[in-house]
């Protein structure tokens, strides 16, 4: 019997909570073109598009109907996690458009945080790594109560998020010093700040590296994640 | 051919355990599956369909095993909740479209020709169709992918009787050809008056009886009396006594009705709901 897996991948866009899911996305991307807008905020909207379409789904009883369907239990979660997975993918996509779309417009740099750089999407990606963990690696012990672990994941982003930002604050209270080449005194997270907003070589290898790292933990936690998710589903009574 | 066969079957919570549930049912019948709320029916459906897991037991449908042989026996067995509703902001005609993707056969005449004899409104949005449309669209999706079996798990509840009767017709014509059959948990016992072939009643997770429905009633005998009539050895025999002013009444096994007849009480046939109502009174 083959996979079902692309089926129940449309059945989640046909019947899933799709008027929900655009308005998230509109925020997540909109706030990118706030200027001076901490840029991982945005991709937040998209971590609550994923906690609705298991919230929605209490009342539209997706999982039994799912599961009384003529399919592996394992292939629902996995298609479960391919569109999670798809709605991370297509906002840092987007990102990279509107990176681009900055730079040709000149938009002024971001003052609350980091920019729209390569480092910055291994670092998103990291904290999406880390949330999926949490929520998705969690809630298939009871997808009918998604509350509480979406509490507890969001929680986690943003402490993610602080410390990924961390030496971007230090960067900024030392960025005269830095300008004026006085760097003996500044900070080591103040020169890691330096690198993630760098936009020239030699640091854009360094950002790479990032952007390398990230992509290796989001794609290792998205596959160890499901098979935690894939196990507790497995266990789980309807 | 049995297209249920189901030995043994148990399933452990903490405050509650189906025990040893066993039943069959060849092709051709309906059989009524009764009990009380919170008997362990829509429990035993569940562990039948691996919506739960056993905790012991063999379960066979349509001759195939479950868990093993899950998704070929989903495309064997039609299911139909009552009293959920699936995806109430979406159009019927999506729903149906998305469902059928699913399923290797799929009898597009037979859903339209069903919905048209239901009158259902394909444009509709679920949630905006009658309780007892939503229950009849759910029959006509579960039956349009040619189902040996249907599984029912009180489909009548909360609908009218006319909606109930016109389910109770299709039931019948489903299982005319005797290649198809219906398990039916439902508490209206009446609608079982009407189609059952068989009885399962099921009391605090145990099977207390699963056998053709003349049986099950001929097992049984309704008898009331006068207080005097009342002795020690009457009351021990009597399931769900119920006395009043002017004396008593209950259910009796039908083994005890030379004691009955004997005692000079008055002996009527119960019907299917005399017989719950006593046996949960007990």
């Amino acid at each position: 019997m083959k996979s079902q897996t692309i089926t129940l991948l449309r059945k989640e866009i046909t019947l899933g909570n799709s008027v929900q899911t655009i308005i998230w996305f509109i925020c997540a991307i909109g706030m990118s073109f706030i200027p001076s807008y901490p840029v991982y905020v945005g991709p937040f909207y998209i971590t609550l598009a994923i906690m609705m379409t298991f919230a929605l789904n209490q009342s539209s009883h997706d999982i039994l109907y799912t599961v009384l369907l003529p399919v592996r239990k394992i292939d629902t979660v996995k298609a479960r996690f391919l569109y999670c997975g798809l709605l991370e993918v297509i906002v840092l996509l987007a990102a990279v458009l509107i990176a681009v779309l900055k730079h040709k417009l000149h938009f002024p740099q971001n003052k609350a945080g980091i920019d729209l750089t390569i480092a910055y999407f291994g670092l998103q990606m990291i904290i999406f790594a880390v949330f999926n963990f949490i929520f998705l690696g969690n809630v298939y012990k009871d997808p009918l109560k998604p509350g509480l672990r979406y509490l507890i994941a969001a929680i986690m982003y943003f402490i993610i998020y602080a410390i990924c930002e961390l030496p971007m604050w230090i960067y900024f209270h030392f960025s005269e010093a830095i300008a004026a080449g006085q760097t003996d005194n500044v900070p080591a997270l103040a020169k890691i700040g330096l690198m993630l907003s760098a936009t020239e070589e030699p640091l854009l290898t360094k950002q790479c590296i990032v952007l390398f790292a990230g992509f290796l933990i989001f794609a290792g936690s998205w596959y160890l994640t499901f098979r935690r998710a894939a196990r507790q589903f497995e266990n789980y009574d309807m | 051919m049995n297209l249920i066969e189901v030995k043994g079957l148990c399933k452990n919570f903490e405050k509650f355990q189906l025990k040893n549930v066993s039943m069959t049912l060849e092709e051709g019948f309906i059989m009524g599956f009764i009990g009380r709320n919170g008997a362990g029916k829509s429990t035993t459906l569940k562990t039948m369909l691996n919506l739960m897991k056993s905790d012991g037991g063999t379960i066979k449908l349509c001759g195939l095993s479950n868990p093993r042989d899950e998704i070929e026996i989903k495309n064997q067995v039609g299911y139909v909740f009552g009293g959920v509703d699936f995806y109430p902001e979406a159009k019927i005609s999506r729903i149906t479209d998305v469902t059928k993707s699913f399923y290797k056969e799929w009898n597009e005449e037979l859903y339209n020709s069903l919905c048209d004899r239901f009158e259902i409104d394909q444009n509709k949005k679920f949630k905006h169709l009658s309780a007892g449309m939503k229950v009849k669209y759910s029959v006509a999706v579960a039956m349009s992918h040619n189902p040996k079996l249907l599984i029912l798990d009180e489909p009548t509840s909360g609908l009218d009787p006319a909606a109930r009767d016109d389910l109770v017709l299709l039931f019948q014509e489903f299982i005319e050809d005797g290649q198809h059959s219906i398990l039916f948990s439902t508490h209206i016992t009446s609608d079982l008056e009407k189609c059952a072939d068989y009885i399962t009643y099921i009391k605090q997770g145990e099977i207390l009886a699963s056998t053709d429905r003349e049986t099950f009633h001929n097992s049984y005998i309704s008898v009331a009396g006068k207080k005097d009539q009342l002795t020690s050895e009457v009351k021990s025999k009597i399931i769900g006594l119920h006395t009043h002013q002017l004396g008593f009444e209950g259910l009796m096994k039908a083994e005890d009705r030379a004691m009955a007849e004997k005692g000079g009480f008055e002996i009527t046939q119960p019907t299917l709901e005399d017989i719950m109502i006593h046996i949960e009174r007990r």
